[in-house]
């Protein structure tokens, strides 16, 4: 499939100019706020996308990092007074750094080790964070992180819905731009087929690290943003069901592809303020989706619709 | 001059031997095979070279560098290259795609560069995709340029394997077993391709059942039986050599699978 | 000094249920080469039928256990023959991914089944306490790790002496090769993976009466069962029961010596350190591993 290159870039502006227009159309906060946490749960589906999408591997504790990420950033605040500007930078290096650290001593093991670990990370911050009273307030959670403030301005849902749209275009446009790089192509190697990836002088391990740290690093600033635009977090950020919400969304989106996990976390955050009526089913509905998109789509949503479209063009030779 | 210089290489597994004290030189630019019969150790030997395993004693000089027991991927970094006996290719990703990555080792962009897409990286990204039709080209390839991989039929997978090794811009190439599995015709055309690959100036190095192909284009040929060199010399030497013919009718072809 | 042993033998107790839910996990990795992240759903279940057979609706325990059991098998070889099966092919993080799936389906179907509150079954027997020196035994909890030592054995039996069980090793060591000879993989994985959530659900109905059960313990015991394998070699048998009484000794000692509400970290923490120091486990001399029985 050939379109030209004003087609291309009208396809990329228009769905952005309509995103910035929405709070001057829409000034319902209860909109913008189901808007504004799509946005998060977009931050942490794409970051997450790096590692099962392109380099194949399951993290099971994203939502540690996301977790982590907040803790920082809201105890920087409630503890030291230090604002957002200063926290999510610092949520942003720790998580990185703990990718880091991780990604050298687990990859080494690789596949399910790398899943109990990451799975491990989760919970063991869960006990620490409801355990150690006196940093965290434990169960209670820590109230009275500072709301963001730019310039005397305080931030309204309107400010809050700009910040995060602002850093869902920047990590997208982070992460298309390293999957058509020498980056996204090793990463794909890797997961692709490791021994011919290594022939090639591609060393998986150090890519492996790389992928992680960049994905914990998003994490980590999704985390910060939440903290300081809910001013409340507790343990409950560390849930196993968070990271599985994130894994569905991923995979049901379309893993691999840049849209795949916008559309998934769009998708999966609207649907339960939808389903209200059936709250008490979401988490079964979200694993009966989980498993027969395993089953029935495998790709996901984007890629499938992508296939669709080609086909009607004639250009299936392409998938062929 | 020589580019390889491999000397008493032992590897072990367990308690078995199977490949015992070899030793042997790769002059610059020349095509050497190595041959034997089944079990004989050639592809443990190429998986030591490579750095699959790292040689349970010996030492292997790339370049003028020691290279036994590296990581593969550093190994490959140095410019030794190799190919896998059983089809290896990157499935899901297409032909033009695949040639791309197998670019690596030559493409020096950072991450900060990529993320501001930096004209560096913009150049160094024509560069690749230009290298990449230029393989095609030569493995007849372009009209596929855009079909998966694994889409291709036998005997143009194979091709692309060369062609990803190709794309690795090797001093030296490591081809295990190339022709398995083809016709004559696409023998022959692998036989013009080896060639063509020599007179860019790589050095090649192959393990080959077929003897046509080996015998015609080998310069020099070394021959493995039970995991020790039994011979070394001109393919006409080799015919010739009464051990040699020995290792492959009256010896024992023990088969404990390589 | 007494307070030590007592910490001990508590451990010993439950660690022998631990064992059990390990040798299942074991198993199917071993076997199937994919961590099943259902294991503790099974357990789940396993307390759960338990509770509705015998508190509720007045079966024979004994024959509720063995009822239980047996409804797990044919949950779990029913699960495998639909949804993993078709997945072979891919990679294994598809077939971990719909053990994800399924464990979410089982933990929120119970939800609405039983309700979120916790429930309480009854003990087996009437609970009398005796002593030796100064450690302190109940009946119940002897009479659980009875049976959990019956179960091991009976399993290790069943791996090491029936053709079924020389199936499920032969396709362990090599699984072309025994294909080639005539095993039936498609039976040996639905086996393997109907067994191994039979004996996560016997760990399920074991500790039932010992504490509550609620439909989110499942994710727990998972965690567990990982905590259990990873020490002891993942897909190792033998391992997986030396795993199971560690963990639970471990756990006892640390919830009594270091802190109570770091119980449940103590599993992780083994995980962790194993895997970065040992990751082949702790009971392993040699790289290969082999199911033994």
């Amino acid at each position: 499939m050939k379109m030209n290159k004003t087609t291309t870039k009208l396809l990329q502006t228009i769905p952005v100019l309509i995103l910035l227009a929405v709070p001057v159309v829409v000034t319902n906060n209860y909109v913008l706020n189901v808007l504004i946490m799509a946005g998060i749960w977009t931050l942490l589906a794409s970051s997450l996308n790096i590692m099962i999408g392109l380099v194949g591997q399951l993290s099971m504790g994203h939502a540690a990092f996301y977790g982590i990420g907040a803790y920082i950033s809201g105890l920087l605040s409630v503890r030291l007074g230090i604002p957002i500007w200063l926290g999510m930078p610092a949520a942003g290096l720790a998580t990185t750094f703990l990718g880091y650290l991780i990604g050298k001593l687990t990859f080494r093991v690789r596949g399910s080790a790398f899943v109990l670990v990451t799975l491990g990370l989760g919970e063991v911050m869960r006990l620490v964070t409801n355990n150690w009273m006196s940093l965290t307030n434990g169960p209670l959670g820590l109230q009275g992180i500072s709301p963001v403030k730019l310039f005397g301005v305080n931030f309204t849902y309107k400010h809050y819905y700009y910040f995060i749209l602002l850093l869902v275009l920047l990590v997208s446009y982070i992460i298309w731009r390293i999957k058509n790089s020498r980056f996204g192509r090793a990463f794909i190697a890797m997961n692709e087929n490791e021994p011919l990836a290594n022939a090639v002088a591609i060393h998986s391990e150090r890519f492996l690290v790389l992928a992680f740290m960049i994905s914990t690093c998003i994490a980590g600033i999704a985390g910060s943003f939440y903290a300081h635009y809910v001013t409340f977090i507790s343990p409950d950020l560390f849930l196993l069901s968070n990271t599985v919400t994130i894994v569905v969304m991923v995979i049901v989106g379309g893993k691999g592809t840049v849209l795949g996990p916008i559309v998934g976390a769009i998708i999966f955050t609207l649907l339960p303020e939808w389903l209200r009526a059936i709250d008490n089913y979401r988490m079964l509905i979200y694993g009966l989706i989980l498993m027969f998109s395993i089953l029935f789509m495998k790709r996901g949503i984007v890629p499938s619709f992508a296939r669709i479209i080609k086909k009607k063009r004639g250009a299936l030779h392409e998938y062929s | 001059m020589s580019i390889l210089k491999v000397e008493g290489v032992v590897q072990r597994f367990g308690g078995l031997v199977a490949v015992n004290n070899v030793g042997f030189n790769v002059g610059q630019n020349e095509i050497v095979s190595i041959i034997g019969p089944n079990g004989a150790g050639k592809t443990t030997l190429f998986n030591v070279i490579a750095g699959t395993y790292k040689p349970s004693e010996g030492s292997i000089i790339f370049k003028g560098k020691e290279i036994a027991g590296l990581p593969a991927a550093t190994i490959a970094k140095q410019g030794l290259v190799r190919t896998f006996q059983i089809t290896s290719l990157f499935s899901n990703v297409s032909v033009l795609e695949s040639l791309k990555i197998a670019q690596h080792r030559t493409l020096e962009s950072n991450l900060f560069n990529v993320l501001i897409n930096a004209p560096s990286v913009r150049a160094e990204e024509q560069v690749a995709e230009k290298r990449a039709y230029e393989i095609l080209a030569l493995l007849k390839l372009e009209n596929k340029a855009n079909h998966l991989s694994d889409s291709l039929p036998y005997g143009e997978q194979r091709l692309l394997e060369i062609g990803i090794a190709l794309a690795a811009k090797p001093d030296m190439l490591l081809l295990d077993e190339p022709a398995a599995g083809l016709n004559e015709t696409e023998t022959i055309e692998l036989m013009g391709l080896i060639a063509l690959l020599r007179d860019e100036g790589i050095t090649i190095l192959l393990v080959e059942h077929d003897m046509n192909l080996v015998m015609s284009i080998s310069d020099r040929i070394l021959v493995l039986a039970n995991g020790t060199k039994i011979a070394e010399g001109l393919p006409s030497e080799i015919q010739t050599n009464p051990d040699v013919i020995e290792a492959y009718l009256g010896g024992d072809i023990m088969d404990f699978s390589e | 000094m007494t307070v030590f042993f007592q910490y001990l033998v508590n451990g010993i107790v439950i660690g022998g249920t631990y064992s059990l839910i390990g040798m299942g996990m074991t198993l199917i990795f071993g076997i199937m080469r994919i961590v099943n992240f259902a294991h503790g759903e099974f357990y789940m279940l396993g307390a759960y039928f338990l509770y509705t057979l015998w508190a509720i609706l007045g079966l024979n325990p004994v024959l509720s256990m063995l009822f239980t059991f047996v409804l797990i098998l044919f949950l779990g070889i029913g699960f495998e023959q639909l949804f993993l099966r078709p997945l072979r092919k891919e990679s294994s993080t598809s077939s971990m991914l719909m053990t994800i799936g399924f464990s979410i389906v089982l933990q929120n179907a119970a939800l609405l089944i039983w309700g979120g509150a916790t429930q309480t079954v009854p003990t087996l027997v009437d609970l009398k306490t005796f002593s030796i020196g100064d450690v302190v035994f109940s009946t119940d909890r002897i009479l659980v790790f009875l049976i959990s030592l019956t179960i091991i054995i009976f399993t290790s039996l069943f791996i090491g002496r029936t053709k079924t069980g020389r199936s499920m090793r032969a396709t362990f060591q090599d699984m072309e090769a025994a294909e080639v000879v005539g095993v039936n993989i498609e039976r040996v994985y639905s086996i393997t993976f109907g067994f191994g959530a039979a004996l996560a659900a016997a760990g399920g109905f074991l500790l039932a009466p010992l504490f509550v059960i609620s439909p989110t313990m499942g994710a727990l015991a998972t965690s567990k069962a990982f905590a259990v394998v990873t020490a002891g070699g993942l897909g190792n048998v033998r391992g997986a029961i030396l795993g199971g009484l560690l963990l639970g000794v471990v756990e006892s000692l640390g919830a009594g010596y270091i802190a109570s509400g770091y119980k449940d970290a103590f599993g992780y923490l083994i995980i962790i350190l194993v895997i970065l120091f040992k990751p082949e486990g702790l009971m392993s001399r040699k790289r290969k591993k082999g199911v033994h029985a």
